[in-house]
């Protein structure tokens, strides 16, 4: 029983760290929208289980450890035989643990401090409709999300676009904002942060909701090669003038996204793929898998632990 | 182009069209606004935008022949403005939070995907 328990335990933690290949890559074959929803209650699964596992193991096994901080009747014989985790074991993982919850609530304060930062100087730019002109020569266009939504976009890129091209940068914009992209960006860093092998997903979340926002401004604009071409012009644009702060100034290595997803936008709007939606199915049996397995767990050491307290209570009496 | 599958909300015109302003160098007609949006928009929904902009004093207009051509209204406090965008810049290029929540249009390329890019781009533009 006690090694079934183990093995359960470690499936939210083997679906992790294969998520790179397993999850990631087919994700592509998805429709955006679908995937980015999905690969987000993924990445969030996956660093909520096993956080939670991680802190329950530290706590069942550290009992001989700190009594102190344990209810009195689980210091019993029958606890340490049903998980015969050592202490030190356990310590090890209480500090992992610790660390991991650190690092998500110092993602948090960050997130939380530059939304604020972004919204009190987006609210001083002059806009009409919701859209910032910024008079500069740069290739430079992002949505500000937030209270004072905006979309700000500088005269050297609407200069570089024509008509359809503009619509098709605000169209995908304006999806940004519309459909809240920052939200599972930002809980995809949250997971990420939380459980460093949810990075990869984190990084697919990205990619997906471009790719959403993409298929927005296609669908508005009635022509994917429209969107293509304005991608691409802003891109090339920005390739060719990496010196200039537009383009250029990327946002720390951890975050920067890469040419290829670029590339990948582009080629799927001129050239759709067959969406696959098994992979969508496989996500969704993977998700359940670890709250199932997470679930089973819990109750089994909740059982374990009663059982303990009753061995206890009989030990004493007599 | 393929005609525009559903119409384009009012909010949507009115960006598109501060866009296109600021993307000319000299005011424009509301004809001239019409061709440069492409598309199958009417004449009168162009010119009716434009007005309503003028009415929010979003732009400002000057007589040209029988009609008129309009510009983005500079503001009075446009230096003011500019410096705010500067700062805006400042925090993208130095700040790892403030960039991470905004979603940019586009992210930097490297060599090998500029030159698919261009292989895939240049497909396109010869049936057309």
């Amino acid at each position: 029983m006690t090694a079934l328990m183990l093995v359960l335990a470690l499936v939210p933690v083997v679906v992790g760290a294969n998520a790179g290949w397993s999850v990631t890559r087919p994700a592509r074959a998805m429709p955006p929208a679908l995937a980015t929803v999905l690969l987000t209650v993924f990445a969030l699964t996956v660093a909520l289980v096993t956080g939670m596992l991680l802190c329950l193991t530290a706590y069942v096994s550290t009992v001989s450890m700190f009594p102190a901080l344990h209810p009195a009747d689980w210091n019993s014989p029958y606890l340490y035989r049903e998980c015969p985790i050592p202490a030190g074991v356990g310590l090890g993982v209480g500090l992992l643990a610790a660390l991991l919850m650190t690092r998500a609530l110092v993602c948090v304060v960050r997130v939380a401090a530059g939304l604020r930062r972004t919204s009190s100087v987006a609210a001083g730019l002059p806009e009409v409709a919701g859209l910032s002109i910024m008079d500069d020569e740069t290739v430079v266009a992002y949505a500000v999300p937030g209270r004072c939504s905006r979309i700000v976009v500088s005269t050297g890129l609407l200069r570089l676009l024509d008509g359809p091209g503009r619509a098709a940068l605000l169209a995908h914009e304006r999806a940004h904002l519309r459909h809240r992209h920052h939200v599972y960006v930002q809980l995809a860093r949250l997971a990420a942060a939380a459980n460093p092998l949810m990075r990869p997903v984190s990084r697919a979340v990205d990619a997906a909701v471009e790719r959403w926002a993409d298929a927005c401004a296609a669908r508005e604009i009635g022509d994917p090669v429209v969107v293509a071409r304005a991608v691409g012009a802003a891109a090339l644009a920005g390739a060719g003038d990496p010196a200039g702060p537009g383009l250029a100034m990327g946002p720390g290595p951890a975050l920067a996204a890469g040419g290829g997803d670029v590339v990948e936008r582009v080629r799927e709007l001129l050239e759709p793929t067959t969406r696959r939606r098994t992979v969508g199915v496989r996500l969704g049996l993977m998700i359940m898998a670890c709250w199932a397995s997470g679930v089973v767990v819990v109750a089994w050491v909740h059982s374990v632990v009663e059982l303990a307290e009753i061995a206890f209570r009989t030990g004493r009496a007599t | 182009m393929a005609g525009r599958q559903n119409p384009r909300r009012s909010g949507a015109l009115e960006k598109e069209i501060v866009a296109c302003l600021a993307a000319a160098r000299w005011p424009l007609t509301p004809a001239q606004v019409q061709t440069q949006l492409g598309g199958d928009l009417a004449y009168t929904t162009v010119l009716t935008t434009l007005t309503r902009l003028h009415t929010k004093q979003a732009v400002v207009r000057e007589p040209r022949g029988r009609a008129y051509a309009y510009s983005l209204a500079v503001s009075q406090a446009d230096s003011e403005a500019g410096l705010i965008a500067h700062q805006m810049q400042k925090l993208l290029a130095e700040d790892v939070d403030t960039a991470s929540v905004l979603s940019r249009f586009v992210d930097t390329l490297d060599d090998d995907s500029e030159k698919i890019l261009r292989d895939l781009l240049g497909r396109t533009q010869d049936p057309r």
